[in-house]
């Protein structure tokens, strides 16, 4: 492959499974970044990674660090094929992984950053049952028409992923988003699904979260990075004097991905690498424009 | 051509999807394909793709509805209409 316009693109949860990302963890050439990362991750992480219990590695603290390790080897493994991107985002927990793969965060920095940010996200979920659900096939007028319709009703479901046109994941208390999947389906939505997540991610259920994050963002040192990084946000590049304001943001704000994609093919870049495990990102990318090239990074060879 | 539409739909998923081999055997052209466990939401942009490409029969946005993705009836109805 040749090194082009690709936009480097880093999956986030729901793309964990047992065994993830082995071509990555195995690899001779990355054994020693992958040990200096396991010296900083909580004990027993390769473990979980290759064993589960799927319970384990499906909790939000496992399931984001497997994720974000195996899209750190990932990139070193492009960087090896002599790779670099012209363009990073990620999706909700890969967002950390873009910023190393820029050159902006050390990647033992970014691994401590999700430790904090997973276990305040849990605090948060901790207090009330929440969940989130994946609705297709409705647009987002609909949407927010109903959502509208259960705030009415003291209900409380919030937008917290656009992923493509007529696909979004709402957040909110368990009993909101059975009344929110009965109302969707009313409305002849395609699919309805319950997302394996532990907590309402991305709504305002996680603004305690957010201020907590804000003084464990303070410290650490960003390098402005030459490429674009896309906030997910905003949807389009970090403003750098934004940047830590948009991390921080990113816990209660719902993931605009559709319009980060949309902003990468308005700028004209038509080749995608998945950086990590799986093609959940590459499918979903589909949705958006189906002749834009996707690859996953395991099928990059050394030219 | 109806009928040659929807047995080759029937294909797709037996072969891309990991399924129990009886449950597209027991299934009418008129079952949802979602309570039957056969397409989740990937699997439909899966069976999209699969369909562009073999029927030419381009999917906008706002054909991505339950109406034409129900059942293998509802899909080759919307095959047929758009090739005529």
């Amino acid at each position: 492959m040749k090194d082009e316009s690709w936009v480097w693109i880093f999956p986030g949860q729901g793309s964990q499974e047992p065994r993830m990302g082995e071509f990555f963890w195995n690899h001779p050439d990355l054994q020693s970044l992958k040990k200096s990362l396991l010296e900083v991750a909580p004990p027993a992480l390769d473990e979980f990674r290759q064993k589960g219990p799927e319970t384990v590695l499906s909790t939000n603290l496992h399931s984001s660090l497997c994720i974000y390790i195996t899209s750190i080897l990932a990139a070193r493994y492009l960087n090896n094929c002599g790779l670099s991107p012209s363009v990073t985002l990620g999706f909700s927990v890969g967002q950390d992984a873009t910023l190393v793969a820029a050159g902006a965060l050390d990647c033992s920095a970014g691994l401590k950053l999700l430790v904090e940010r997973a276990h305040l996200m849990d605090r948060e979920s901790a207090k009330e049952s929440q969940g989130m659900l994946a609705v297709m096939g409705l647009p987002v007028k609909t949407v927010q028409t109903i959502l509208d319709e259960i705030t009415r009703e003291d209900g409380r479901v919030y937008i917290s992923n656009f992923n493509a046109s007529q696909r979004f994941t709402v957040a909110g208390l368990l009993p909101d988003l059975n009344l929110a999947a009965d109302l969707f389906q009313k409305a002849r939505a395609l699919r309805i699904q319950s997302v394996a997540t532990t907590g309402a991610w991305h709504s305002p259920f996680m603004q305690g979260a957010r201020a907590d994050f804000e003084k464990h963002l303070a410290p650490i040192m960003f390098e402005r990075p030459i490429i674009p990084v896309l906030s997910n946000v905003t949807g389009k590049p970090f403003e750098w004097d934004h940047l830590k304001n948009d991390l921080s943001l990113q816990l209660d704000s719902p993931v605009l991905w559709h319009q980060s994609i949309q902003w990468c093919l308005d700028q004209g870049y038509r080749h995608f690498i998945e950086v990590g495990h799986g093609n959940l990102l590459s499918k979903m990318l589909s949705f958006i424009d189906r002749k834009a090239i996707v690859v996953n990074a395991t099928s990059v060879t050394k030219t | 051509m109806s009928d040659t539409i929807s047995n080759h739909l029937r294909k797709f998923p037996q072969e891309n999807f990991l399924l129990e081999d009886n449950v597209m055997h027991n299934l009418s052209d008129d079952d949802n394909l979602a309570d039957k466990g056969i397409l989740d939401s990937l699997g439909i942009m899966e069976l999209i793709q699969h369909i562009e490409e073999q029927y030419g029969v381009p999917f906008l946005d706002c054909d991505i509805t339950l109406d034409n993705l129900n059942s293998i009836k509802s899909i080759t109805t919307f095959i047929v209409s758009r090739q005529s």
